[in-house]
């Protein structure tokens, strides 16, 4: 870990103290969040991404602060370290569709598509391919098996619609982004929206986006997405085959693929309730999306269904 | 740069937070805000400002840096190395706050460090041209057309009020003076001839990092009467002589001078950065043509004109007064010069 007389001097604090030790320091210029990276090319992507998308949104984002010598990244026995702002209080959203779609617009169309790092493509394993083939049944099948037989049978179903759209749409360039979890990524400073990207592996695709619409669908109805899409799809065009591949993406039974790898070693009943739970939540939570996503796609021709 | 995305923006909020200031007070002095924190004074510019012309001015900025002209305001990069904030067509920079002195601790006069330390601008940044004559003659032909323009204007002015049976102390004072600056024009023209003919003889022209601006608000004074430059939005490569003609004509509108005083700072400018013939040539076109009379006139003749008459009139002879002063400015640096040959 790196001592404070250290990050003092690096970065040129006069005081400060650990919040939270080796993680969080409290300082004159701010609280400020220690970030570790154990790859020294993914560092330097997050550095170039964070750069272009405070850049070309003019957004707040969590960018590296540089050392007083200017360098934005400093070595440590573990790997690389950069130092952040940290930014707590969450943006609300509410009313804010024309902004926050331009935003996310400009944030999937950045073009950062030359990586020089590992990427997280999630169609590149088989996985969900090989757990949607064979089927889960025995000849002394339990419950558990019966359902998840079930849900196997709906998914591949799902499967192979996602994958007839999204090869009618091509295989063009598909986005890749900082991945997006979660719209509490958000935050707002001095009255301003902050976007506190995650570390991640780059991601390929659509299933940030994914993330994006489904949440903002939950949070805020069905009218308020349509106005986001309609913003989004002035940056970043959606009625092309960047609306297909999406669509596409939210058909995928990823939550399938979850529920078996989670679920694998789990024999506990109460735990089992737990992720079965999750599984017809975000089932629930794909199937309205998919139906709203047709709906302001206008392919109703196409009968999607979950 | 695509515009900026307004999330209902604080923009100086915003700005201050990417420097890591807290401002406990912000004052308006002039277009800069002053912003007082815990760690320092600084000085937050907003300007507007297109990407290309900030990327210049960074550039300007590092340039002067590493060739060690100290005599400029520094820049400083945000906490994330940013010298140049956007947001849409605002452009935002920082810079610590310098207090400028009217009283020095011994005597100075401010425009004589402004010219020495222009020269010394002029002269770490100096870099001969390829030499090109279609450059030469297009820059030459730009600058006639627009005198030729400028000059057909007023004429066309001076015919429209003299058909008038009363005139007013404006264009009256205007009609006095016309023919004089009609002879300035035409001296005008001539350095500019001198000018060209030097240079395609010489077949060489140089350029330097020019100001743009300089002028008496775009410096700062400590109390010892060391003057350092800011604002160099508008820095441009070009000839000296622009420079130097751009803030003579400053010290010309500033105060009272007489072509002694110009001598002496042409001098004063002469001794760390020598101008050639040509160049003294090029300075001195620059200087007679008088635009700014022609300037008062435009404004007297705008619709949205708010001056008084008085105020105008007024203008006007001090702009003649400064034309006659440049006039003898002008025939003293060529005598002398024809009696040094």
């Amino acid at each position: 870990m790196l001592s404070l007389e250290y990050l003092q001097e690096c970065y040129g604090f006069n005081h400060s103290k650990w919040k939270i030790n080796g993680e969080i320091l409290d300082t004159e210029k701010g609280v400020k969040r220690l970030t570790n990276w154990t790859e020294e090319k993914r560092v330097r992507w997050h550095v170039q991404w964070r750069d272009q998308l405070a850049e070309k949104t003019g957004c707040l984002t969590n960018r590296m602060i540089q050392t007083i010598h200017g360098e934005r990244i400093i070595l440590s026995d573990a790997g690389w370290v950069t130092l952040h702002d940290e930014v707590t209080s969450l943006f609300s959203y509410k009313n804010r569709e024309n902004e926050i779609g331009a935003f996310f617009g400009r944030y999937f169309s950045l073009g950062m598509q030359d990586v020089d790092t590992e990427i997280n493509d999630p169609y590149a394993n088989n996985k969900l391919k090989i757990y949607l083939q064979q089927s889960f049944l025995t000849k002394n099948s339990t419950e558990e098996m019966r359902f998840l037989e079930g849900i196997r049978r709906e998914s591949r179903l799902r499967y192979n619609k996602a994958k007839e759209i999204k090869e009618k749409a091509g295989g063009k360039q598909e986005p890749i982004v900082a991945p997006i979890r979660s719209l509490d990524q958000g935050k707002v400073v001095y009255g301003q929206f902050y976007w506190t990207n995650l570390k991640g592996r780059p991601e390929k695709g659509y299933g940030s986006l994914r993330n994006v619409l489904t949440e903002w669908l939950q949070r805020y109805g069905q009218t308020s997405l349509f106005s986001l899409l309609n913003e989004i799809d002035k940056e970043f065009s959606l009625k092309g085959y960047h609306g297909k591949n999406l669509l596409a993406e939210c058909l995928t039974p990823w939550e399938f693929l979850e529920y078996v790898m989670k679920t694998r070693d789990v024999h506990e009943k109460d735990e089992l309730l737990v992720w079965k739970e999750k599984l017809t939540y975000q089932w629930e939570a794909s199937r309205l999306l998919v139906k709203a996503l047709g709906e302001w796609l206008d392919v109703a021709q196409e009968k999607v269904t979950v | 740069m695509s515009t900026n995305i307004h999330i209902r923006q604080k923009p100086i909020g915003a700005v201050l937070f990417q420097y890591d200031l807290y401002p406990e007070k912000i004052e308006t002095v002039g277009k800069v805000k002053k912003v007082h924190t815990a760690n320092g004074i600084y000085a937050l510019k907003e300007t507007e400002m297109g990407k290309d012309e900030s990327e210049w001015l960074i550039h300007v900025i590092k340039r002067l840096e590493r060739i060690g002209f100290h005599y400029v305001v520094p820049i400083l990069p945000s906490k994330y190395g940013d010298y140049v904030l956007r947001y849409g067509d605002l452009a935002y920079y920082l810079m610590p706050w310098y207090e400028d002195h009217t009283k020095f601790r011994h005597p100075v006069h401010p425009e004589e460090v402004m010219v020495e330390e222009l020269a010394k601008l002029h002269g770490l940044t100096e870099r001969t041209q390829e030499y090109s004559e279609k450059i030469l003659e297009e820059s030459y032909e730009t600058l006639k057309k627009r005198w030729t323009y400028r000059r057909l204007e007023m004429e066309r002015y001076a015919d429209q009020i003299e058909g008038n049976v009363y005139l007013s102390p404006f264009q009256l004072t205007f009609l006095t003076h016309f023919q004089r600056s009609l002879h300035m024009v035409e001296q005008a023209e001539r350095h500019l001839s001198e000018w060209i003919n030097g240079a395609k003889e010489k077949k060489s022209f140089r350029s330097v990092l020019c100001h743009g601006k300089p002028s008496r608000t775009h410096t700062c004074f400590d109390q010892y009467g060391t003057a350092y430059f800011l604002n160099f939005e508008k820095a441009v490569l070009d000839t000296p002589s622009r420079d130097l003609a751009l803030m003579f004509r400053h010290f010309f509108q500033s105060r009272p001078w007489d072509e002694q005083e110009g001598q002496h700072w042409l001098h004063l400018y002469e001794r760390h950065f020598a101008l050639f013939d040509e160049e003294r040539h090029l300075f001195m076109s620059y200087l007679a043509f008088p635009e700014s009379l022609y300037q008062s006139v435009d404004a007297y003749t705008r619709e949205d004109n708010k001056i008084t008459e008085l105020q105008a009139v007024t203008q006007l002879e001090k702009k003649v007064l400064t034309m006659n002063r440049i006039n003898r400015f002008m025939n003293s640096v060529f005598k002398k010069e024809s009696e040094e040959e």
